[in-house]
């Protein structure tokens, strides 16, 4: 009975919803797909105004609040990272605790996966699932990219931060406070080894030559 | 101010009657109320409504402050006239409260049943208190109550979202000796409800979490008195435990964040008068204690703030015009955090004089130079002036302008938290000016209205911020220039009639501040208003009592606050109104009541923060129970 209550009482609500939340004034044009770069910022911390910008190469125009013009509401806060796979652009939005899965070439939202904690970076297994790192706590979070829903951790007992895979290895930095990246085997899903490195190694990236090269602060 | 008037045509003469012209007598409402400045007063009579509220409530349905809050239990801090919270300065009886290391004073955390009186002092007219209130001052005021005939006061109360509180009074003594003792205890869970909008595509119906408070605290005083001299110790104790609850746009987190807030406050005072010239002597000790723990982040934040402060003042009345003040006062700091390298102290020094004179009945002055030692270190003198211009003696009609400049010390934080604090930082200088139209009549023996008018202008130069440094963290420097300018005007209006009492009291401002300096010009900054500051805010309150019914309806408006600094992003004005009613009935010594207080009364959705809701419709309900002479 309380729930037909909601449902009854949330529609004559949301008429105001709007009114009280924050607004952003003149937003741009609707964002057209094509050569570019995605640009997020961050906002400040705590404020809830990150954004999603997208800059053209062919009109040399920049669209901003991208993703709140697109779907009414902001995007979040902290918007971390972004990845891209399948045609889907994923946001990862750091306090917010989710992330958000929109069309890469209109930005209309397709999901929102919740409740993954303080995600960070990204990275795509076989077009059938993902790697999501965590600031604050100890596993990454495995993502079927089909459900567009979390299906696993993988505990490394160490938060992770920049995350690179190669063939059936995927290399977690651990950064806050760490000196260790994390190997992890993508067919099991499983910590196989780990590599001391530098003080808190905070990104990577592989070269052409499969060597991986891992910058710490 | 006391005012008394010629009664020629009500009172038949008899012939050997005496006629003697018009005597009018007048006295300062405060102490601090110098002449050709605006100054403001919340008497005990309207605290008395909020004994189960806070001091934000208090102030924020009283005058035109603005003032920003998290919600309920949440951190409250006061912007006067679109400067910063560190820009108003809060004392309790003339000792200054501001945390030394954050610069400001948290009102949710004082209840306004532990207070007296508030009198508020704008711009230059706050310096003769404190100095660095560009904005003003705020002076909370706990009096013996020489003639108060109340001995005890009992006011528990219960209430929406898990509200249990309770105050209590004790007042015992003599005619010479008074001892006041006052407790509070504050129990809420706010577990409102309300529309989460934002953080997903699904609208949800919402119960705020992790916004739980538990207060408590008690103030102790003893007041001795002689014909010429009275002696005052005062002790204030509260403490706060708060989760901290997340903006929705965030998940709640497991575990909270936490807060835990102690502060302890000691003064003793000495005030005396013989013939024309009085001293007051002031020592105070203030401890406060903050501790700020995210598990979840791995932070555990432990500050502790001892303050010694010692104040002396001798004023003289040289002739029937003109009054003299010599005030010294020392200040000494010492930090005690994790958050600074070390143990950190400074010692602040600060000689004042005032001259203030009533020249003729329609033309009067006052002049203040400060001098301020930090440190050892001579810093450039700071002054205030101020005129009063009475143009029509037989109506209560006057004209007051002042001009200036006043300076605010770094706080700690500001200089040595790391990382990112500056040593080297300077002292932020505001030149402020005003002018002010004040007026009161009397159209009849049961009405009286008073109305006010002020123009007012700020120019805060050297103003500190934080700023993206060279290094992956930011860093304060001197780099922000902001003009503040707007308008004020306040209407309270009076009537009574045998049993029956109504009052309307009424503010508006108007403030424009945006920043002017030269690294903001031809920048999408410039002009722009400062985040947060509404443009416009009003307020109103109509008081009905009859017999022993009594009821106060209040009413705000606060409006657009902007949240970035290019304005493109900003919050919906709003308006809140609560209502008041209860009833006293009185059998010989004893008095027994019943109060209801509902707050936001149309069920309003609003943010005072983005992404912090506020609460719906809300009740207290409370018993008041005194005992009397």
């Amino acid at each position: 009975m309380r729930k037909a209550l909601i449902l009854i009482i949330l529609p004559h609500l949301l008429s105001c919803v709007r009114e009280f939340n924050p607004v952003i004034i003149g937003t741009d044009e609707t964002y057209l797909a094509g050569e570019g770069v995605f640009i997020l910022n961050e906002g400040n911390f705590r404020s809830g105004n990150g954004s999603l910008s997208f800059y053209s190469y062919d009109s040399l125009k920049m669209f901003n609040n991208v993703f709140q013009d697109k779907n009414n509401r902001p995007l979040g806060d902290v918007p971390y990272s972004m990845g891209m796979d399948g045609g889907k652009a994923y946001i990862l939005v750091n306090n917010s605790g989710k992330i958000e899965v929109a069309g890469w070439n209109d930005m209309k939202s397709i999901t929102t996966i919740k409740k993954i904690v303080s995600p960070r970076y990204i990275s795509f297994i076989g077009g059938t699932k993902a790697y999501v790192t965590s600031l604050y706590s100890d596993s990454v979070t495995i993502l079927d990219l089909t459900a567009n829903s979390v299906s696993g951790f993988i505990d490394l007992k160490k938060s992770s931060e920049a995350i690179v895979t190669l063939s059936t290895r995927a290399y977690a930095a651990s950064w806050a406070g760490g000196n260790k990246v994390m190997v992890i085997n993508t067919m099991t899903d499983e910590v196989i080894d780990s590599i001391e490195v530098g003080i808190e190694p905070e990104s990577m990236v592989i070269d052409k030559n499969g060597t991986l090269w891992v910058f710490c602060n | 101010m006391l005012i008394s008037f010629h009664l020629q045509g009500q009172i038949p003469l008899r012939d050997e009657s005496i006629l003697i012209g018009e005597v009018e007598i007048r006295a300062k409402s405060a102490r601090h109320d110098y002449i050709g400045f605006k100054a403001s007063h919340i008497d005990s009579s309207i605290i008395l409504n909020y004994n189960q509220r806070t001091l934000a409530d208090l102030i924020s349905e009283n005058s035109v402050i603005h003032i920003k809050t998290y919600g309920s239990g949440g951190l409250a801090s006061p912007s006067f006239r679109g400067t910063g919270p560190g820009h108003t300065q809060i004392t309790w009886n003339d000792i200054n409260l501001n945390n030394p290391m954050v610069g400001q004073f948290d009102l949710s955390l004082v209840p306004a049943g532990f207070i007296d009186d508030v009198n508020i002092y704008y711009g230059g007219g706050s310096m003769g208190i404190h100095s660095g209130g560009f904005g003003g001052v705020i002076n909370l005021e706990t009096n013996p109550g020489w003639d108060d005939r109340e001995l005890v006061y009992l006011n528990p109360a219960m209430g929406s979202f898990g509200r249990i509180s309770g105050l209590v009074k004790v007042k015992a003594g003599s005619k010479d000796f008074h001892s006041v003792t006052k407790a509070f205890l504050r129990n809420s869970d706010n577990n409102f409800r309300y529309i989460n909008s934002v953080s997903g595509p699904t609208p949800l119906l919402e119960t705020r979490e992790n916004s739980e408070v538990r207060q408590k605290g008690f103030i102790q005083e003893f007041y001795f008195r002689n014909s010429t001299s009275n002696i005052s110790a005062r002790m204030w104790y509260q403490s706060a435990a708060r989760n901290l609850p997340v903006p929705i746009i965030s998940p709640a987190m497991d575990p909270p964040e936490k807060q835990f807030d102690e502060s302890l406050r000691a003064m003793l005072e000495y005030g005396s008068v013989r013939g024309i010239t009085g001293l007051n002597a002031t020592a105070a000790f203030i401890s406060d204690r903050l501790n700020y723990t995210n598990r979840l982040a791995s932070v555990d934040s432990r500050n502790l703030s001892k303050r010694i402060i010692l104040k002396g003042r001798i004023e003289r009345m040289i002739n029937s015009m003109l009054r003299l003040e010599l005030s010294l006062n020392d200040e000494l700091n010492i930090i005690n955090t994790n958050n600074y390298a070390d143990i950190k102290s400074r010692n602040l020094f600060s000689a004042d004089a005032v001259a203030e004179a009533d020249l003729t009945h329609w033309l009067g002055g006052m002049i203040l130079v400060r001098e301020l030692v930090q440190d050892k270190r001579f810093l450039m003198p700071d002054f205030s002036a101020g005129t009063e211009i009475r143009p029509f003696r037989e109506k209560y009609y006057f004209i007051r302008a002042s001009f200036s400049k006043n300076s605010k010390i770094p706080t700690l934080n500001d200089m040595y938290w790391s990382p990112g604090g500056n040593p080297g930082l300077k002292n932020e200088t505001g030149y402020s000016s005003e002018i002010t139209w004040e007026m009161t009549s009397f159209p009849s023996g049961s009405l009286k209205i008073r109305n006010d008018f002020t123009i007012f202008r700020n120019n805060i130069k050297n103003m500190i911020q934080w700023h993206p440094g060279e290094y992956s963290y930011w860093e304060a420097a001197n780099i922000g220039n902001i003009i503040t300018s707007g308008l004020e005007s306040g209407l309270d209006i009076s009537y009574t009639l045998r049993e029956f009492n109504a009052s309307l009291n009424a503010g508006y401002s108007y403030t424009k501040a945006a920043n002017a300096g030269q690294e903001a010009e031809n920048t999408a900054l410039y002009g722009k208003q400062l985040v947060y500051i509404p443009a416009n805010n009003f307020n109103a309150v109509l008081r009905l009592n009859w017999h022993q019914f009594y009821s106060a309806i209040s009413t705000g408006y606060t409006g657009k606050r902007y949240l970035t600094a290019d304005n493109s992003q900003y919050l919906p004005p709003y308006s809140v109104s609560d209502l008041i009613f209860g009833t006293k009935l009185n059998t010989g010594h004893a008095s027994f009541g019943l109060n209801m207080i509902i707050e936001n009364i149309f069920n309003v959705s609003y943010q005072n923060i983005a992404y912090y809701p506020m609460p719906g419709r809300s009740f207290l309900v409370s018993i008041v129970f005194q005992l009397k002479k």
